[in-house]
């Protein structure tokens, strides 16, 4: 009754995984760095730019649960 | 796994600063907790004085960029700004290294816009740098064409460097005003009419406010 594309028809790899998130704190000798852009590259134009707020805490929001690298995009202050 | 690294968002490639290296996971629906920590980076304060003919040059605009290890100015640590009321900055920069700093204009009335360049090394103490430059008249004579850019250069005290560039237009027996005392090497004459390069290294003094002829050679 649900034709080829019907419920039980559906693979288990078109599940979706929920998003994830990283978050931290940029210091130096321990105390805290505002309006650091720090950048999430993760291959292609899978990137993600973030700037540290007053308390120095940034964060990366919807990531997909996969590797990646963070980078320090250039200082301006 | 996650690795933290220094990214130049201008073009130029990135590199990697071992100071924010870095694994972790992203787990799904989950929050991952980093503290980066900028070990290491010691911040030096750079500051800079420059007065025109005894006057403070506020509101100037100035560029420190960053040297690299081969003396090539690095894109990615770049910080401008302008000169305060007296005519000075005082910045926190990244250190050690050597920091190129650039002053100049806003456009005056003056045909020329001016540049004061230095290259300043940033070691544990804070750097200062200042320059006082009294200005003069130059007149190019004798021009039998379409001039369209003179660019000049001044070597001053302690290393700065001076940088002209004149966008003179079409006329003949132009003048420019605010040109800094001394040693003055007209490096380009370009005209508009494709004769390139009609003046080629001429070194002019110019000694006071009086007026310099040089002429145009053909």
């Amino acid at each position: 009754m649900f034709g080829p594309y019907g419920a039980a028809n559906f693979p288990d790899e078109l599940a979706l995984q929920a998003a994830g998130r990283i978050a931290g704190t940029l210091t130096r000798a321990g105390v805290p760095v505002p309006g650091r852009e720090l950048l999430l590259t993760r291959g292609g134009p899978d990137t993600h730019l973030t700037v540290t707020d007053a308390e120095g805490r940034f964060a990366f929001e919807a990531l997909a649960p996969r590797p990646g690298a963070c980078s320090s995009a250039p200082i301006k202050t | 796994m996650l690795e933290c690294t220094h990214q130049d968002l201008s073009g130029a490639d990135p590199w990697i600063d071992e100071r924010l290296a870095r694994t972790t996971v992203v787990r799904p629906g989950a929050t991952t907790e980093v503290a980066l920590e900028l070990a290491g980076e010691r911040r030096v304060e750079l500051g800079a004085r420059l007065t025109i003919d005894g006057t403070p040059a506020s509101g100037m605009y100035f560029l420190a960029t960053h040297l690299g290890p081969d003396g090539e100015e690095d894109p990615a640590r770049v910080l401008e700004g302008a000169l305060d009321g007296r005519g000075e900055l005082r910045v926190d920069l990244e250190g050690p290294a050597t920091v190129r700093l650039m002053i100049g204009g806003p456009p005056g009335p003056s045909v020329v816009f001016p540049s004061y360049v230095i290259e300043v090394p940033l070691e544990d103490e804070p750097a200062f740098v200042e320059l006082d430059v009294a200005t003069g008249s130059i007149r190019f004579a004798d021009a039998d064409g379409p001039l369209a850019d003179i660019e000049l250069e001044w070597t001053g005290p302690a290393g700065w460097r001076w940088i002209g560039f004149a966008p003179l237009g079409p006329q003949a027996g132009a003048r420019l005003d605010g040109v800094p005392l001394g040693r003055i090497e007209v490096w380009s004459l370009r005209s508009g009419a494709g004769r390139d390069d009609l003046l080629d290294s001429v070194q002019v003094e110019v000694g006071d406010s009086s007026e310099v002829v040089v002429p145009v050679e053909e």
